[in-house]
């Protein structure tokens, strides 16, 4: 009997190729996730949309299953770029977000005292969401050339580019932003194979940088005063989501059983989380963790067995952004950091937050795509041997 | 590394951007040679592995605490718990905390049409479930636009039978509603609430602002009533009103000492969960011209004056005549010297009018006034009326009202006089809530105690010999002591055939000032001749025996004990022989 598999093994177009060396266990990690993202979408938009004053309940939604689908788009096609692609895409996404973060202020879209969002048809784009990735994967690229040593000042160009992002992030201001950029590029830079003895000092410099910011920045101070004695200020949002995760409990009080929703204002968005645990439970909760755990270090396990230095460190920064942002969102719901705005990669309700997650793990993707010599021959241990393709 | 000497002093932008240029150039091949030195090939591998390290303990981590936030953290009560029952109206209790009244949580049952699929299926399931919904109503919600109100006060019965239907568009509140669930027992005195939660009658109206404050700490407010008195009261004067067709009749039990009213009973009475027009509380909103039970207050002036003692004679063979009015005249026929006490069991008009007379209109009048007999009874009970008195008290009209006649009072104002008289000589308004100990007050002196005590022998006594004989049989070794009362009734603006028949009792009459003893009080409209009262409608023959069933009943569960013994403990037996019934 003859197998008749959609792509055979030999198929040579451009879609049968990227069958065949895309990393499929994490493909379809992300692919649930975004399953996941829109079901909890439809357990959260009613409470939203009535909160908020829209009359069709699942306004939010519909929404998200618009982003969804152009979510997996860019993921598709994205993820079929070559290393080299990846970085020529990067270096325009970033100079467009750079651009569009400049002139923000005088075409922007003011919500919740910051200038962050672009209005186009409708939607809402937060560039700096589209800008991160990039950041990442350019300054990857400039460490890889700078280790070369063949006269290209890789290391001063990454920090420009991170610099000049930094700089617009905090005009904004968007504090959230800045301290997860920063953190993947530090840890990008650490890959890069920086000495300890430079690690303690750009640590200290963080240190102060994040000093600075806190006596600049009267929110972040408020923020920052809440989480270290929450028994003085009102922290209703980190309160009540903490109720919903225990009102929750194992298994969760059930769909569409979840009441904080309706009392507590952005919980389908940075706080999804606790809708999540309040109505499907703790189990749903481990799978969510599990699952963004998973992406993250199975795609650190890739990027550690690359053989090229760029592909190595631009992969593993943008799962490093990925998991931080994970973990920023989640220890925040859980009351072990201070608030940030910051969502959940492809659960969070957003246009802006599920495409540039798209496009963050897309280019990982991309660059852990099974190519000729791409790979330590360890890892080739099992399946087709990287010869078989051309 | 070494640091390159700084170029000769020369500031300028060329030079200043040449610096940079080549700290740039240093940190670079600083970098580089960091790298290119002793790193072993795979030295990203390394640090990327240390970060793939970090990350597993931050998920792991980020397990824990979600476990710990999920399972292990307390539950806020405030969202979850089941919203508590709706009360806007505190219960309220008899004295010993039986339930009277109370709020139920009912609902409201709405009709959103925009939710609504099927309006035929809708309208056919719901009179089905709810036959009582009215059905222009129902049609008229179908065919809107707006949530609609169909029907309130449904019972947690009704709602489920309605929700299960599983109908869309059809919705519920909850709302409170007054529950009473004795029905007609002590009806007049609970009273009643409207649906919103106000006081309308009875003690709901009287003690509505103590209702919700009762409310607001989740406390009942306890009555002074007595159920199981009131229960006694309300069963004895429903079966009088039946046996003499009465029009209408009203009953008080009130312990003297405190004032509280163990029991008000109002008879026709009514459902307080469906009060309709409720009948009159002839108890506090009816004045009657009630007879002769007024000669306790006159022959209790005259005693307190001194004006005559227990063996002050009076001339009663001619009837008294004043100025060109009707002459007064005695039912008992054949009398010709009475004494003052023979004037209160013979129950003589003549005798009576004839002490008003001498006490003169400044001190009678000044004594009804602090009997309370010219103005509504102090009560919380919002129904009590005002009397009926003489515009100004001429010798006719002082001479009337010693009798009980041309003066109409409500029940309760009578009672609250006669409180007063029996207790001490201590004026009392009469309460309906339930005092505790050393709550009660001391009241205001009318007479003094030795009058008090004179007249509980005087009633007494009359009960024994007088016009209350049958009580002595009804109510044996209670030591009950009454005075009857029997008024033409004024109907169309003169006397008629029919009257009011009171009967006051007190019991026990033994026994120091200051002990345990109840007033009763029964009044009966209007009631008919039967055989077994030989064609008498006079109070001796039915308010009576009422009142002496309804003590018989009561007082052991107030504490009257029976005493066998002499009739009479201390006041004279001078009786003359063959005395009937008097009024």
């Amino acid at each position: 009997m003859t197998t008749t598999h959609p792509f055979a093994r030999t198929d040579q177009s451009r879609f049968g190729v990227w069958w065949w060396t895309t990393d499929r266990l994490l493909m379809s990690a992300v692919a649930a996730l975004i399953v996941l993202g829109v079901l909890l979408s439809f357990a959260s938009s009613p409470a939203a949309a009535a909160r908020i004053g829209i009359a069709d309940p699942f306004h939010f939604a519909l929404r998200q299953c618009l982003y969804a689908a152009a979510g997996a788009a860019i993921l598709l096609s994205v993820s079929m770029l070559s290393p080299r692609g990846v970085r020529r895409a990067a270096f325009f996404i970033y100079g467009a977000s750079i651009l569009v973060m400049i002139a923000l202020p005088f075409l922007g879209h003011a919500a919740k005292g910051a200038d962050r969002w672009l209005q186009i048809a409708g939607f809402t784009l937060q560039p700096s969401e589209f800008m991160k990735p990039a950041l990442i994967v350019l300054a990857s690229w400039m460490f890889a050339e700078a280790q070369k040593g063949q006269g290209v000042p890789g290391v001063s160009i990454a920090f420009g580019l991170y610099a000049v992002a930094v700089v617009l992030l905090l005009l904004q201001p968007d504090v959230g932003q800045t301290v997860l950029i920063t953190t993947a590029f530090g840890a990008a830079f650490f890959m890069a194979g920086v000495p300890i003895r430079w690690i303690l000092g750009l640590g200290g410099g963080a240190v102060s940088g994040f000093v600075l910011i806190y006596l600049t920045f009267g929110h972040v101070a408020a923020r920052m005063h809440k989480f270290l004695s929450p028994d003085k200020t009102d922290t209703l949002q980190v309160d009540k989501a903490g109720e919903a995760i225990a009102a929750g409990g194992l298994f969760g009080r059930g769909p569409g059983e979840g009441l904080m929703k309706r009392h507590v204002p952005d919980l389908h968005t940075d706080f999804i989380f606790a809708v999540a645990g309040e109505e499907y439970g703790l189990l749903f909760l481990l799978l969510l963790i599990g699952l963004l755990g998973f992406v993250v270090i199975r795609g650190l396990y890739k990027a550690m067995r690359l053989n090229d230095p760029f592909e190595q460190i631009a992969s593993a920064g943008l799962f490093v952004l990925v998991g931080l942002q994970t973990f920023i969102n989640i220890a925040m719901v859980l009351k072990m950091i201070p608030t940030k705005g910051m969502t959940l990669p492809f659960i969070s309700y957003g246009g802006s937050s599920m495409l540039a997650s798209a496009l963050t793990l897309a280019m990982a993707l991309a660059l852990t795509r099974r190519r000729p010599g791409a790979y330590a021959p360890a890892a080739e241990g099992f399946g087709p041997s990287a010869a078989a393709l051309p | 590394m070494t640091v390159a000497p700084l170029p000769s002093p020369a500031p300028g932008l060329g030079q200043a951007l040449r610096m940079g240029a080549r700290a740039i150039w240093r940190l670079e091949h600083a970098f580089e040679r960091a790298r290119a030195a002793n790193r072993p090939a795979d030295d990203t591998r390394l640090r990327i592995f240390f970060i793939l390290a970090l990350f597993v303990c931050v998920f792991a981590a980020l397990a824990y605490e979600a476990t710990r936030a999920a399972l292990f953290s307390p539950v806020g009560e405030d969202v979850y718990a089941a919203p508590p029952p709706l009360v806007v109206r505190a219960d309220l209790t008899d004295r010993n905390g039986e339930l009277l009244a109370a709020d139920i949580t009912h609902y409201g049952l709405y009709l959103d049409p925009k939710d609504v699929w099927d309006p035929d299926q809708t309208r056919a399931a719901l009179l089905k479930a709810y036959p009582k919904l009215a059905r222009e109503r129902l049609d008229r919600a179908l065919a809107g636009k707006r949530r609609e109100y169909l029907a309130g006060g449904l019972d947690a019965a009704e709602r489920e039978a309605i929700h299960d239907l599983g109908l869309p568009g059809v919705q519920f509140e909850e709302e409170a509603r007054r529950d009473y669930p004795l029905g007609q027992t002590g009806a007049h005195l609970i009273g009643y609430a409207d649906p919103s939660g106000k006081g309308l009658a009875g003690a709901e109206r009287g003690l509505d602002g103590a209702i919700h404050a009762a409310a607001a700490r989740s406390e009942p407010v306890a009555l002074a009533m007595d159920l199981r008195v009131q229960s006694a009261l309300d069963d004895e004067l429903r079966r009088a009103v039946s046996t003499f067709s009465a029009v209408g009749g009203a009953g008080l039990v009130v312990d003297v000492q405190t004032g509280e009213i163990l029991a008000l009973s109002s008879w026709p009475a009514f459902d307080p969960n469906a009060p309709g027009a409720a009948p009159q509380n002839l108890v506090a909103n009816r004045p009657y011209e009630l007879g002769s039970v007024f000669k306790v207050f006159t022959l209790a002036v005259a005693l307190d004056q001194g004006l005559a003692t227990l063996d002050s004679t009076f001339d009663v063979r001619m009837p008294l005549q004043i100025g060109d009015a009707r002459p007064i005249h005695d039912h008992e026929k054949g009398d010709t010297v009475l004494t003052l006490a023979q004037v209160f069991t013979h129950s003589s008009n003549i005798g009576a009018a004839k002490l008003a007379l001498r006490a003169g209109p400044a001190v009678m009048g000044d004594y009804f006034h602090r009997l309370g007999l010219f103005g509504a009874a102090p009560s919380e009970l919002a129904e009590s009326a005002r009397p009926l008195v003489p515009r100004q008290l001429s010798e006719l009209t002082l001479a009337n009202i010693a009798f009980g006649q041309g003066i109409s009072v409500t029940p309760l104002a009578l009672a609250t006089g006669m409180t007063a008289v029996l207790n001490g000589g201590r004026y009392i308004p009469l309460t309906i809530r339930k005092l505790g100990p050393g709550q009660a007050p001391q009241g205001r002196r009318v007479i003094s105690e030795a009058t008090s005590r004179t007249m509980l022998d005087l009633m007494r006594r009359n009960v024994v010999e007088g016009s209350g004989k049958q009580v002595e049989k009804l109510a044996p070794g209670l030591r009950v002591g009454g005075k009857t009362g029997s008024a033409q009734k004024v109907e169309n603006g003169r006397y008629g055939a029919n009257n009011v028949s009171s009967f006051a009792a007190v019991f026990p009459t033994d026994g120091p000032a200051d002990a345990k003893r109840y007033f009763v009080l029964i009044t009966l409209d209007s009631p008919k001749a039967t055989k077994d009262t030989y064609g008498f409608i006079t109070a001796g023959w039915n308010a009576a025996p009422t009142a002496g069933r309804v003590i018989d009943r009561v007082a052991p569960f107030l504490g009257v004990a029976r005493r066998a013994g002499p009739a009479l403990d201390a006041a004279p037996a001078a009786s003359p022989a063959g005395t009937g019934m008097h009024d």
